[in-house]
């Protein structure tokens, strides 16, 4: 599979990535993981996902597709194989939304504990947030 | 607090590789990348 720079970030990607915010909500844990090393053994790397997916779905409260992600990692999924995107700043509970300094600094250590590695690749900022200086 | 201090100290402390902005205006990203 041909990989493209990704902008100037240093990061080289496959051309299709697989959305992760199906993960813990139309599509279940062993689902997941079969999906995932399919979209591996193909040749893909890139998994965008949000510390937010799937709070969306009712009985969700968010974290579930990170989770998803870091037991199949866990379970043989490569690391090295994959690039990691995630993201930052929808609500994820009383006082967790936004993008200030404090909030940005607590929430990415609860995404590096669900996706049970040490680093992402790509951390992104979900959406604007007027309240905070870029 | 300037949130690209938090993402400057993830990057320096290799928790982060690359930042990226979803859901933002052009007129806002240009802006980032200036002040």
């Amino acid at each position: 599979m041909r990989r493209r720079s990704l902008g100037n970030s240093g990061l080289e990607v496959a051309p299709l990535a697989f959305g992760g915010n199906v993960f813990g909500w139309t599509v279940d844990e062993r689902t997941s993981f079969r999906l995932l090393d399919a979209f591996v053994a193909a040749g893909f790397n890139l998994i965008d996902t949000a510390d937010a997916y799937s709070r969306f779905a009712p009985g969700n409260r968010g974290g579930e597709s990170e989770t998803i992600i870091g037991k199949w990692l866990k379970q043989g999924g490569r690391r090295d194989k994959v690039i990691i995107a995630t993201k930052v700043g929808l609500e994820m509970g009383p006082q967790m939304k936004g993008l200030s300094k404090a909030y940005i600094l607590r929430a990415v250590e609860d995404s590096l504990r669900r996706l049970q590695t040490d680093y992402i690749d790509l951390y992104q900022s979900h959406r604007d947030d007027p309240d905070t200086p870029l | 607090m300037r949130r690209c201090e938090a993402y400057a100290q993830l990057m320096e402390q290799g928790k982060v590789r690359a930042i990226g902005a979803s859901n933002y205006s052009a007129e806002r990203l240009s802006r980032a990348d200036t002040e």
